[in-house]
């Protein structure tokens, strides 16, 4: 076995640019020598090899075996299931789309996929043919109105500009991602709201028989640590603020009488001294850090504030390690299910 | 399928066995194309068919390798705008595509037969016989025969005061209903659908008594006025609006969807012997629905005229929901079975003229044995072929010529080992006896002999 592994990254699209940022806050920065070649590395991870690829190649280069890791969308990896393909971390946080079914705005009759289902079969009676869907996404496409009871319908395989193909003629509806929605209702088109085949988001994949070379095995739990961590990370800020008590137990007492003030495990408290070494004058000043939800954020400061919190500073937090990276432990417990 | 030399004499035999007995009852071989229009397979019924139908494209043409013969038949019927009965039988590869499997792309061997033009209960009942017959030509017993019935469904829902667009919604999910749950989510999707909030684009001015034309002008106002309406799909405003008319009067039928939720429960739940399965049908009949009772009597009298022919009840089973395709197939349905295994089914299929263009149905019943799952075993009949030789000096033409003449088969090899040894003064050696070409004929007879033992 070479000793050397290659991560796929995306090329182009929009999700490649989020893609090396993220690397990035993960402590994995991508570099490309050469904007002109298609191989870079990354300065965390020197056993690594970077080849930058199309979105649905990175998905046949870990298929195949051509590469042992990739990043790409997860409504890539949907439409070209395999079993060469493990998806090893499936919601890196970023590159969020979903893959809809949608219809012209003029059909105001159709606002479910049982109306959708009722119209396919209207075709079939009433214009004898079937219900043209275009889309790039035949395999998920096909699967998904199967699922939902809808059985006839002709496919119409494009790979550019689906959403002008109802207007263009040469298909009814489309089945395409979404994210905004702004592309769709400028074609005029609309998403049936319970239509929803796929939530997309960028994740991480390996080529299934790699995962028994222990070097790759290895790498795969450097990069999930750091992308747990991070992903975590995202979700909290880190709080230092000065608090005048009686004590150190005093203030924290009062710190952590607030759920959203307790921090991970509880308040962290140093006391304040002056640059005598003394104590502060009026003294008993403490520093106390915690880690609170961003969405709790300001109702924090107000409540620090409230108990006499002042100079307040908040700090992003780039990561929050566990006890061990969740989603490596849930794939060892896959790998060692399929022997 | 991966093929050997056995498999091949099998599926050898096993045509010639089906295609002749097939004859016997008027069906004649007829080929067909193995490329057809992807057309002509796209607009038929049958999601199953669609769904795995192998495609290419070739300069801007849509072509398909044929996934089954039965709407190669009616297009070449209507082709020939005849009224005449045609039995024909095809007999060939079929394919399909099946990409979640590990083997994407399937090639079957189905051996089929249509009867078009004209069918009646005895002739179902002939070609149900002459189907299961032909299977035991081939030496395959213990074979179950399960008849449904699509006609008869199609006309008991029709009794339900619900509009057609409800009846097709509910036979869409027909299948769904009989698995875990499925009623309660049958009943979800069209709840969904009787609860949801409708546009309201008509409300009508004093002197407007025209739903439609109020519902259409309407709308005309509001995709004008939004511009939604530059793109329309394949369908017209007034596709657009008669649904939404349909759309807000569906309310009132929530009571008789549950009812069609529960009558398809049940249908779906009978499977047994004839006589307790009729008895299960009878009691979903209404007395005053003569139509579904002569259906009903007319498909007793096709297990009383397949007795006649020799079948036993206690190998059928009526099972009512048979069909997987309830718009493709009009009538009685079948599938003949070894160990669950499905050895072939048909039906009545009056309907598929239509699909495929005809102005009004035309009359056609038909089935296919799925020749790849029991060629396999069918007892292969003794045709020995003999190895021979020849010394170098010698033209063996005259020998080889001869001996095949009288349908010996023969191999030549170069080895001295063979059943058949040529010398040099011209007699041929079998089994330790020379024969001069004056004794031909003796040792015909001993090849004949020895094959036989």
């Amino acid at each position: 076995m070479s000793d050397r592994i290659t991560l796929a990254l995306p090329s182009k699209g929009a999700i490649a640019e989020p893609t090396y940022a993220f690397l990035k806050a993960c402590g994995l920065k991508v570099s490309q020598p050469n904007p002109r070649q298609y191989t870079g590395n990354i300065a965390g991870l020197p056993q690594v090899d970077v080849l930058f690829q199309r979105v649905k190649d990175v998905v046949y280069k870990v298929a195949d075996g051509t590469v042992e890791l990739g990043i790409t969308g997860l409504d890539v990896v949907h439409e070209n299931n395999s079993d060469s393909i493990t998806i090893l971390h499936n919601k890196l946080g970023y590159g969020h789309c979903k893959l809809v079914v949608a219809v012209p705005e003029s059909w105001v009759d159709v606002e479910s996929i049982a109306d959708l289902a009722d119209v396919a079969i209207d075709f079939r009676e009433n214009k004898g043919r079937n219900l043209r869907v275009a889309t790039t996404f035949t395999n998920s496409a096909r699967q998904y109105l199967h699922e939902v009871g809808i059985h006839h319908f002709t496919l119409v395989r494009s790979e550019g500009a689906i959403e002008a193909a109802p207007t263009l003629g040469y298909a009814d509806v489309i089945v395409d991602l979404v994210q905004t929605g702004t592309t769709l209702r400028e074609n005029r088109l609309k998403a049936i709201p319970d239509a929803v085949i796929l939530e997309s988001q960028a994740c991480l994949i390996g080529n299934t028989s790699a995962l028994k070379n222990p070097q790759v095995l290895s790498t795969i739990r450097i990069i999930l640590e750091y992308a747990d961590a991070t992903i975590k990370a995202k979700n909290y800020h880190q709080i230092n603020v000065n608090i005048r008590g009686k004590d150190a137990q005093e203030i924290a007492h009062k710190v952590a009488s607030n759920p959203i003030t307790q921090g991970l495990k509880g308040p962290t408290i140093a006391p304040i001294y002056s640059a005598s070494g003394d104590e502060i004058e009026n003294g008993n000043w403490h520093t106390i850090t915690i880690t609170t939800k961003n969405d709790n954020l300001l109702d924090a400061v107000d409540f620090l504030r409230s108990i006499g919190g002042t100079q307040v500073i908040v700090s992003p937090v780039s990561f929050v390690f566990l006890q061990e990276s969740p989603t490596y432990q849930q794939l060892l417990t896959k790998l060692n299910h399929r022997g | 399928m991966t093929f050997t030399e056995f498999n091949t004499l099998q599926r050898i035999q096993a045509e010639q066995t089906l295609q002749k007995h097939l004859s016997l009852f008027g069906f004649q071989a007829m080929d067909t194309p193995t490329i057809h229009q992807a057309g002509l397979f796209l607009t038929r019924a049958g999601d199953k068919i669609i769904d795995q139908l192998l495609t290419f494209n070739q300069h801007g043409t849509q072509l398909a390798l044929r996934p089954e013969f039965t709407a190669i038949a009616i297009a070449d019927y209507l082709q020939l705008n005849t009224t005449d009965i045609k039995r024909w039988q095809f007999a060939g590869n079929i394919y399909q595509h099946q990409p979640d499997t590990r083997q994407e792309i399937q090639e079957r061997y189905h051996i089929s037969v249509e009867l078009i033009g004209a069918v009646n209960t005895l002739s179902e009942a002939e070609i149900i016989h002459m189907a299961l017959s032909g299977l035991q030509e081939l030496g395959i017993a213990n074979l179950q025969l399960t008849i449904g019935h699509v006609g008869l469904l199609r006309n008991l829902l029709s009794r339900l005061p619900l509009d057609r667009r409800t009846i097709r919604l509910l036979l869409s999910y027909r299948n769904r209903i009989q698995e875990e749950n499925g009623v309660q989510f049958v009943l979800s999707k069209v709840e969904e659908l009787l609860t949801l909030d409708t546009i309201d684009l008509s409300p009508a001015p004093a002197n407007h008594t025209n739903d439609d034309l109020n519902t259409e002008e309407m709308l005309n106002v509001i995709l004008d006025s939004t511009k939604s309406g530059l793109t329309m799909g394949g369908r017209t405003r007034k596709d657009i609006s008669q649904r939404l008319i349909y759309k807000r009067n569906r309310s009132t039928q929530r009571d008789e969807v549950i009812r069609g939720v529960e009558f398809l429960q049940k249908w779906g739940q009978i499977a047994a012997k004839p006589d307790e399965a009729f008895s299960a049908i009878q009691s979903l009949i209404e007395a005053d629905d003569t139509s579904s009772q002569n259906m009903l009597s007319e498909w007793q009298s096709l297990i009383s005229i397949l007795s006649d022919f020799g079948r036993k009840t206690e190998n059928i089973i009526i099972k009512p929901d048979l069909a997987q395709n309830w718009d493709y197939y009009t009538g009685t349905v079948f599938g003949i079975t070894q160990n669950e295994t499905w050895f072939g089914g048909g039906g009545r299929y009056d309907e598929l003229a239509t699909i495929l263009g005809s102005p009004s149905p035309i009359p056609a019943f038909g089935f296919a044995y799925y020749a790849d799952r029991f060629t396999s075993l069918t007892q292969i009949a003794k045709q020995p072929i003999y190895t021979f030789s020849t010394s170098d000096a010698i033209n063996p033409a005259n020998w080889l010529t001869q001996l095949r003449a009288h349908h010996i088969a023969l191999s030549l090899v170069p080895n001295k080992n063979a059943d058949l040894c040529l010398q040099t003064n011209g007699d041929l050696t079998y089994q330790n006896q020379s024969y001069s070409l004056s004794q031909i004929d003796d040792l015909i007879s001993d090849l004949k002999e020895t094959s036989n033992e």
